[in-house]
């Protein structure tokens, strides 16, 4: 364990850590606006990662540029589901809500299966093939442009949500329903398009992570408790706190994965996850 | 006036139903003498495994309202330590399965000093963890079987030994005795004052503390007392197959099922975990074995049920049948 495993870490840690927290920060929108915890947003991560995928191989569309499509198609898919289902269950239980995505996610897990079967399927003809070296550290090209990608739209989101007017009707919209409805804002048209972005962030992440990692129906539950703890570490709710949680988190795996044996890797991340919310219940910058 | 959860849940076995009460009773105790089909009477027994394990979540779950995902940490807590005591120290299984609850009550006590801090969505997800922390530790734990997991010598057959071969009668009235025992606790404790305390706490536990309820020790004790119970059916099931590894019995997809199970059910009663474990292992029975396989359509048929449930009817099945009760006494 030296230095230079450890700056490596680091960098690889930090790296995933952006992806992550653009994960994180589709999911703790959606808690910000409607207090809901959506069990199923790893699902609309396998979704993004399909949809690369299948426009890699049917289309020979390099997986790059799947990203953007792989976004908007998300975000049709965001919509759809709260129209269809996420409307009706507003107003009950926190058990309901819970088990509802949980269904929503077991729904669409199979669902892949049934259609795509269980095989793992990789990209292997990408343009972001190969790897980059600095100093004494290798990072794969792949690594590079996904940080880079991520960490552009969550700061896009940021900025989205605290400099513009929409950004601003979704904030209203979270703090305080009623009163939002009473100085105009449409607060079906905020929860959709919420619901929309928060898609969007899980099929862009998903795209991107597509050109490093295999593809499966359950792919989505490997990353899903691990943003879960991102976003609650963060503190649900806030948009910041979520990209600080993911990085922070993306780091702990990978730092994690090096210095204890990896199959105690997510061991070391709860843990860390623990400790940090024994000192303070609500995530570092949560609001509930 | 809409009714509050401890008017609704209050009393659901009165006088009135003590008859209907005694001939359900009676008959699932003469039900060994005329079905002798070996998967039948699985299929009952599995329906007594999860109704206990529905009721044990039901006490945690139900009537305290706190929502936790590692119900099944308890149950597999107990599978492993009956198991472990007798291959391994030759300890009776008849001690284990009391050994196997205490350890569950220590161990749920310790993570509820840690958790129970934690409120709705954070408990939840922590709970979460907590089972993926569990099941990962004990898939290296070699000592007690690792991931390749246990195997319970066979013995000879009697109640002694825990274990039956030739028919599956024993099983059963071994599994209906502790199913029994779990109702009669949910029973005992949903009119009791201890019942109240945990009702007041889902409600409002702000309140319930000012009023002088001690609400981390309630909590406490909630949980305690629903891993205890779980504790117990998991020994059961470790002696009924004789086999246990960590994704039989520790496994999310258990605790994921238990809380559905209540929720089918109904929440907070104790006909509804009875219910929802008939409905959901009878039907899970069948659509498996017509629909199941590797194309998983019992799990798109699980997943959409899930969710057509909670966007139609929350409050489960028992609400259903009284709501239809309701028109049918109207007409």
């Amino acid at each position: 364990m030296n230095v230079n495993l450890l700056a490596q870490g680091l960098v690889s840690g930090f790296s995933l850590g952006l992806v992550f927290a653009l994960i994180a920060t589709g999911l703790s929108l959606i808690f910000g606006i409607m207090e809901i915890v959506n069990f199923a947003h790893g699902e609309f991560l396998m979704m993004g990662m399909y949809t690369s995928y299948w426009m890699s191989i049917l289309w020979k569309i390099d997986p790059l540029f799947s990203i953007p499509i792989a976004g908007a198609l998300m975000f049709l898919v965001g919509v759809i589901n709260h129209k269809l289902i996420i409307r009706r269950i507003i107003g009950k239980s926190m058990l309901s809500q819970i088990l509802t995505t949980f269904g929503l996610q077991i729904l669409l897990a199979s669902l892949a299966q049934f259609f795509f079967t269980s095989d793992y399927r990789l990209i292997t003809d990408k343009i972001l093939d190969g790897r980059i070296q600095i100093g004494s550290i290798y990072i794969s090209t792949a690594q590079v442009v996904t940080g880079i990608i991520s960490a552009i739209l969550c700061i896009s989101i940021y900025l989205l949500m605290s400099k513009t007017e929409i950004g601003k009707a979704l904030q209203a919209t979270a703090e305080d329903r009623d009163a939002a409805a009473l100085v105009g804002i449409d607060c079906e048209k905020m929860f959709s398009l919420a619901w929309g972005i928060s898609g969007a962030c899980a099929g862009i992440a998903g795209a991107a992570l597509s050109n490093i990692f295999y593809i499966y129906p359950t792919v989505g539950s490997a990353f899903s408790l691990t943003v879960f703890v991102a976003v609650a570490l963060g503190g649900f709710g806030s948009v910041s706190g979520a990209i600080f949680g993911g990085i922070i988190i993306g780091i702990v795996q990978t730092l994690g994965g090096l210095i204890f044996p990896t199959a105690y890797k997510m061991v070391v991340v709860y843990s860390v996850y623990f400790i940090i919310l024994m000192i303070k219940p609500q995530g570092l910058f949560g609001r509930y | 006036m809409n009714k509050s959860f401890t008017e609704l849940t209050h009393s659901t076995i009165n006088n009135n139903n003590i008859l209907k009460v005694a001939i359900c009773v009676a008959f699932l105790i003469a039900l060994p003498v005329f079905i002798k089909n070996a998967f039948l009477l699985h299929m009952v027994i599995l329906v007594f495994i999860y109704g206990i394990l529905g009721l044990s979540w039901n006490l945690i779950g139900g009537y305290t309202g706190q929502v936790s995902f590692m119900q099944a940490i308890f149950f597999g807590i107990g599978a492993y330590t009956s198991s472990v005591l007798w291959t391994k120290f030759g300890v009776s299984p008849w001690v284990g399965i009391f050994v196997g609850a205490c350890i569950a009550v220590i161990i749920s006590i310790f993570i509820g000093i840690l958790v129970f801090r934690l409120k709705g969505h954070y408990f939840a997800i922590a709970t979460l963890a907590l089972g993926e922390i569990i099941i990962t530790l004990v898939r290296r734990w070699d000592f007690i079987g690792g991931a390749t997991g246990l195997y319970i010598p066979m013995e000879e057959e009697g109640l002694i030994n825990f274990q039956f071969h030739n028919s599956k009668i024993g099983y059963y009235y071994v599994s209906f005795g502790l199913f029994i025992f779990a109702v009669l606790l949910s029973y005992t404790i949903n009119n009791s004052k201890l019942g109240y305390y945990f009702k007041a706490i889902k409600e409002n536990d702000v309140a319930a503390r000012s009023l002088g309820i001690d609400v981390t020790r309630n909590k406490l004790f909630a949980f305690a007392l629903s891993a205890s119970i779980a504790a117990l059916a998991g020994t059961f099931y470790a002696q009924y197959t004789l086999y246990i590894d960590p994704e039989s019995v520790l496994s999310i997809t258990i605790s994921l099922q238990v809380c559905f199970i209540v929720i089918l059910g109904g929440v907070g009663t104790i006909t509804g975990p009875i219910i929802g474990a008939a409905v959901l292992i009878v039907l899970q029975q069948f659509v498996s074995a017509y629909f199941g396989g590797s194309r998983a359509i019992h799990l798109i048929i699980y997943g959409g049920s899930i969710i057509l449930l909670q966007v139609f009817e929350p409050d489960g099945l028992v609400a259903i049948y009284k709501k239809l009760y309701k028109k049918v006494m109207k007409i």
